[in-house]
């Protein structure tokens, strides 16, 4: 009797797990609704937070039960705290692979917590503002996404989550080292803070690397779209903190801002040198995109996101009326493989989600 | 008379280079030796971290490679049993208590990565939920600091929560009195 009742409420968890993906690839994640301030270059914000709780050896060295503890004491605390009213609490043990890389497409878990074997849990507000990955390589990897360049906006939730969290999780806390992390280069305030920012102008010139290279002593680290490890596609650029020991979580964001900033004044210069030195060029690259949008009946998703980013510079550039940025950023999140297979396990096959996108595009692109 | 100057890395070695480093605004001058200074020259190249754990670490300590190998096999944490030769190869630490379990060579490691080993930034609330017996002296201590910040919001909510206790104290006390 007690197996079979076991049984079942594994059968009903999962099912939770699988209604809960499903209700989430339906709407756009608030961060990409292309609002927010410069919202044109720059996509989006996020500061993370990695937090340990005392007593439990880090994820890495922990054993089954220990990670299991953890993710009970998160998921008790966050009920006590008012920003998770509403929130959805997904276990990892219930969430299967394509549901997993649904969760990295919407940049909610990291490519390496998609794999892990071991208790884990992904706690996720309604608006999709603030989620919490629990026993990554941290047991909490807190982060608050803002659409544009919302630093303070994010630091202003992030700091109100993690100090509510703080009164019911007894943090790992050193008064010389601050907070303890797994890896010694998040050790101190246990933040990086970053910005997707889309620099297809410095890129057609390129301009990116030397840029990089000039602001490299600005303790920055510059990667790709899903973050450590990955690819840079789109023209979209992922720029954060290097360093998070002996400054102030304010002085960091402070120092991102004004490289962010003068990221976008130097994209924003480019953009000029074109439009007086190669217009016609520009109009080529930004037209013919359009066409192949319009008119393409096989699309893969990196093609997809380069035409993409030669639109967006249209759009931004009042070359092309009639789309906006939400509509852009719709086409980047619901055409990932795994939100088409979610939706459509017909979809397994990659040529046969290539035609789909490529409908599904001209839809929206006509 | 002038002493000579040691390198402020390994504190080892004399310091025949001086570097001037200027990290968030602020700059720093470090003197160092030779080797020290060629490791630090490469601080910003972070991409391979175990790697440069490695070379740093075996720089921090200096000496024969295989005598480091077993003095740093036998530096263990005491709790999650990890080596710092675990540590070296994975670049992830096993547990809080590594940090004291390799307090020293940590402390060096941190200043190589952050150009600090002090953490100036924020810190976690008071709890609500205590499972042991608040120290009232450690409170204090945790308000102090919160003055020193000019964070007087978290500085009243230590102040209530000491006078609190206090309180509760003083009544246990005078109750035991009173049995007694």
């Amino acid at each position: 009797m007690k197996v079979v009742r076991k049984t079942a409420r594994i059968r009903s968890e999962k099912q939770r797990g699988v209604e809960i993906i499903d209700q989430l690839i339906k709407k756009l994640p608030s961060w990409a609704s292309g609002r927010g301030e410069q919202g044109d270059i720059l996509l989006s914000t996020r500061i993370r937070l990695a937090r340990n709780l005392y007593g439990i050896p880090f994820p890495s060295t922990a054993g089954d039960e220990e990670l299991q503890a953890v993710v009970e004491a998160v998921e008790k605390a966050c009920q006590q705290s008012r920003v998770f009213d509403g929130a959805v609490y997904l276990y990892l043990q219930q969430t299967d692979e394509i549901s997993r890389k649904v969760l990295v497409e919407r940049r909610l878990i990291s490519p390496m917590f998609a794999e892990a074997k071991h208790p884990g849990m992904v706690v996720i507000d309604t608006a999709e503002n603030i989620s919490i990955m629990v026993n990554e390589e941290d047991h909490l990897r807190i982060q608050s996404i803002q659409p544009g360049l919302g630093l303070k906006e994010a630091w202003r939730v992030i700091s109100r989550v993690d100090d509510e969290l703080s009164e019911h999780l007894s943090y790992a806390f050193s008064e010389q080292f601050g907070y303890l992390t797994a890896c010694p280069t998040n050790t101190g305030t246990g933040m990086r803070a970053s910005i997707l920012i889309h620099l297809p102008a410095l890129s057609i010139l390129d301009e990116v690397e030397q840029i990089i290279r000039e602001l490299a002593p600005s303790e920055i680290a510059v990667r790709g779209f899903y973050g450590e490890g990955t690819e840079v596609i789109g023209n979209i650029f992922q720029i954060s903190n290097q360093l998070t020991l002996g400054r102030t979580e304010t002085a960091i964001i402070d120092r991102l801002e004004v490289v962010a900033n003068k990221f976008i004044e130097m994209e924003q210069e480019a953009r000029e040198r074109l439009l007086k030195k190669q217009r016609v060029d520009l109009e080529d690259r930004i037209y013919r995109s359009l066409g192949i949008l319009r008119h393409a009946r096989i699309m893969s998703s990196l093609e997809l996101m380069n035409h993409l980013s030669m639109v967006r510079l249209g759009v931004d550039m009042g070359f092309i009326d009639g789309l906006t940025p939400e509509i852009l950023n719709e086409l980047m999140i619901f055409t990932q493989p795994a939100h088409m297979q979610k939706l459509d396990q017909r979809l397994e096959d990659s040529h046969q989600r290539d035609v789909v996108r490529a409908e599904m595009i001209r839809q929206k692109i006509h | 008379m002038q002493l000579e100057a040691i390198c402020q890395i390994c504190q080892k070695a004399p310091a025949t280079v001086s570097i001037t480093q200027v990290l968030n605004g602020k700059k720093q001058e470090w003197k160092l030796c030779a080797a020290c200074a060629e490791e630090k020259g490469g601080l910003h190249s972070l991409a391979n971290l175990p790697e440069f754990f490695e070379k740093v670490i075996k720089n921090i300590l200096g000496g024969k490679e295989e005598a480091m190998d077993s003095e740093m096999d036998s530096l263990q944490c005491p709790t999650c049993h990890i080596t710092f030769t675990d540590f070296e190869k994975i670049g992830l630490l096993g547990c809080p208590d590594c940090y004291d379990a390799f307090r020293e060579e940590l402390n060096v490691l941190l200043r190589r990565i952050h150009g600090s080993n002090k953490h100036i930034g924020s810190r976690p609330r008071p709890q609500r939920v205590f499972r042991n017996v608040p120290d009232i002296e450690a409170l204090k201590r945790e308000l102090q600091i919160a003055i020193e910040q000019e964070n007087y919001e978290r500085a009243a909510e230590y102040r209530d929560l000491i006078r609190n206790l206090e309180r509760e104290k003083l009544r246990n006390d005078e109750d035991k009195e009173r049995t007694s």
